[in-house]
């Protein structure tokens, strides 16, 4: 079968890091161009890479090459634009995450994506971590029972290493760092659609920051389920584990060394004793073989090649734009409410596009 | 002859006179009338300062309001660098530094966004040493902080100065980092040197993700090399066996020996909570993680 043809749309860390490498070492995919802004970073990266095309305006990428699929790895900021240029072209869509920092935004890629029916996904590549599969796997088939709450904690350090860009510091900050990763493992988990959205938090420094630097979520569910999101750049800890209560139930995942602990009823010393064993194989297994040192890097081939399958077989892409459209709403809606002091309805944001 | 080094029992209420008190016991630095001075702070990452990884600026404010009263017509300059997890411009707006530093009417300079004038040495490792040219010809008195260092072990006023290179990237560095440390020094060593221990970093992951550790003192004096002596003592380490100490030492920076007045090492010591295998470990695992990513990522490229 003939190769998919990519462009990628970024050169940044994100592209060199995770994307770039992950693309060229598929078979069924081939990097025709590259567009990146930044004229030394683009020719570096396409030496780097050896990529024969590259563009300074990505317009010109999407013009003069012949694309299946665009790969954006862009500041959110400049995702509209893109998606409904390719969008008009009938090119299908990858974009990191987070899809965009503003809802308009948001609203007007929903628009071009269903209006096109091109296939679209972000890059919400935990989703992959087999830890994460095994438990929606076990969530799904009821071992759980019905899921009562939900308690996730999504702490990292202050950006600066991957990336130098400055588009995290805008007045929604750590809500759009480790939030979508950590909202859309609560949304996919309990897939029930949120119905009202609380939050508190804002700039510990008390403005000198100018942005969210902490924030407490809860989000209610409709069909009664509860999730609690703990999100912060402020504790110098890494740390993304989620707690699920089900009234079969009850698992501890934690997302950094990828394995989870399932408990049913009291638990007991075999029960400890159980999850601190698995815990630690899973760990020692990870450093031996190197994965636990790779970490979310591994798991770009696997959304990567579930979306071109999706592609060419004209199935459902792996994060739906219903999914992504969620994701960015309920982080909208814990950003209104910071502000306003106040729980936040989905209705009233989903209703309207402002 | 030996160096004078002062240690005082100090907290952030009364740190103005903590400093006071330390400085009688140092001995007051000359510094000539209308000078340019140049305060090295610490920023190392986005920490606020009560977790004891950045200098705090209530002991900037104590050590601009200490120049203003004893000297006159100084042109104070507070300085900086980026680096791959700093942002210096941003931080010193995001902690509190900008406010102090209109207060004593000092202004700040990010070294990395400086003209830089090479000086030529014969170092370990740099044959030349960029210098910021608000660096040139100032007196340079560094304000650190008391913490442990997964690279180096400890550091204190000389690895401080490692912060006044200007290029972001210092990470180059990192692989013969205690020597570029007394290389960097032969050049930039500070005129006076304050320690900021009031709270330090202790733990495995210094000098950014470690253990906030009361130890409620300031040391200082006229000779890094000796500060560090000092507080490396405080923290558990014989300074012979701390690489940029000892090579900062050769080099002659400074001497390894002291005088210490005020608090002995004894009253000042406390458990800094620093295991040296498991740092030794994480520092290996450092190595290791960043050679599996590159493995996968040349995996497949290849």
């Amino acid at each position: 079968m003939e190769k998919l043809k990519i462009g990628v749309i970024g050169a940044g860390a994100i592209a060199r890091r995770g994307h770039l490498p992950t693309l060229l070492g598929m078979r069924d995919v081939k990097i025709v161009g590259i567009a990146e802004l930044d004229d030394s970073t683009r020719r570096e990266v396409a030496s780097e890479f050896s990529i024969k095309n590259h563009y300074a305006d990505y317009r010109e990428l999407l013009n003069t090459e012949s694309l299946n699929v665009i790969d954006i790895c862009t500041p959110p900021q400049t995702h509209l634009e893109i998606i409904k240029a390719a969008a008009e072209k009938g090119i299908h869509v990858l974009v990191e995450k987070p899809l965009t920092l503003s809802w308009p935004d948001t609203c007007q890629i929903e628009k071009a994506v269903r209006a096109s029916g091109i296939k679209f996904s972000v890059v919400q590549n935990y989703r992959y971590f087999p830890g994460i599969l095994e438990v929606k796997d076990r969530i799904a088939q009821g071992y759980l029972g019905r899921i009562v709450t939900m308690h996730g904690l999504g702490l990292i350090r202050f950006p600066g290493q991957w990336t130098r860009s400055r588009w995290l510091y805008h007045q929604g900050g750590t809500l759009y760092d480790y939030g979508p990763h950590l909202i859309d493992l609560l949304l996919w988990f309990n897939d029930a659609r949120p119905q009202k959205v609380y939050a508190a938090g804002g700039d510990i420094s008390g403005g000198d920051m100018g942005f969210i630097n902490y924030a407490e979520i809860i989000i209610e569910f409709e069909n009664k389920a509860i999730a609690t999101a703990d999100i912060s750049w402020l504790t110098g800890t890494l740390n993304l584990t989620i707690d699920i209560h089900g009234t079969g139930g009850h698992i501890y995942l934690d997302v950094r060394s990828d394995s989870y602990a399932e408990v049913h009823g009291f638990a007991t010393p075999f029960d400890d004793l159980r999850a601190f064993l698995k815990r630690m194989l899973k760990i020692s297994r990870g450093v031996f073989n190197d994965r636990y040192f790779k970490g979310a890097l591994l798991y770009y081939e696997p959304l990567f090649s579930d979306f071109f399958n999706a592609v060419k077989q004209n199935t459902a892409p792996p994060v739906s734009i219903d999914e992504a459209v969620m994701v960015s709403a309920v982080l909208e809606a814990a950003h209104r409410s910071i502000t306003l002091k106040r729980p936040v309805l989905m209705d009233e944001l989903l209703g309207k596009t402002e | 002859m030996k160096s004078i080094v002062a240690m005082v029992r100090a907290d952030y209420p009364t740190v103005y006179q903590d400093i006071s008190g330390a400085m009688q016991l140092a001995g007051t630095p000359q510094i000539a009338t209308g000078s340019r001075v140049a305060i090295k702070i610490n920023i190392c990452e986005a920490r606020t300062p009560e977790t004891g990884a950045i200098t705090h600026p209530l002991f900037l404010d104590a050590v601009l309001h200490y120049l203003r009263e004893h000297y006159e017509n100084l042109k104070v300059f507070v300085v900086e660098s980026d680096a791959t997890v700093v942002l210096a411009d941003d931080y010193i707006k995001w902690f509190g530094f900008l406010p102090v530093m209109q207060k004593w009417q000092a202004e700040w300079s990010n070294l990395s966004k400086q003209k830089v004038i090479p000086h030529k040495i014969n170092g370990r490792v740099l044959k030349e040493v960029p210098v910021a040219e608000v660096l040139e010809g100032s007196y340079i008195i560094s304000l650190s902080k008391l913490k442990t260092n997964t690279l180096t072990g400890v550091t204190f006023s000389l690895k401080n100065q490692f912060g006044c290179l200007p290029l972001v990237d210092k990470s180059i560095y990192h692989d013969r980092i205690d020597d570029v440390i007394a290389d960097v020094n032969m050049v930039l060593k500070p005129h006076f040197s304050f320690v900021d221990g009031i709270i330090g970093m202790g733990g495995t992951q210094g000098p950014a993700l470690g253990i906030p550790v009361p130890a409620k003192v300031i040391v200082c004096g006229a000779d890094p090399v000796a500060v560090d002596s000092v507080c490396a003592r405080i923290m558990g380490f014989n300074p012979r066996f701390v690489g940029h100490i000892r090579k900062s030492a050769r080099a002659g920076v400074g001497s390894l020996n002291y005088e210490l007045k005020g608090l002995s090492i004894k009253e000042a010591r406390i458990n800094f909570e620093i295991n040296k295998p498991e740092m030794w470990l994480l520092k290996l695992g450092g190595s290791l993680q960043r050679r599996a990513q590159k493995r996968l990522r040349d995996a497949w490229k290849s």
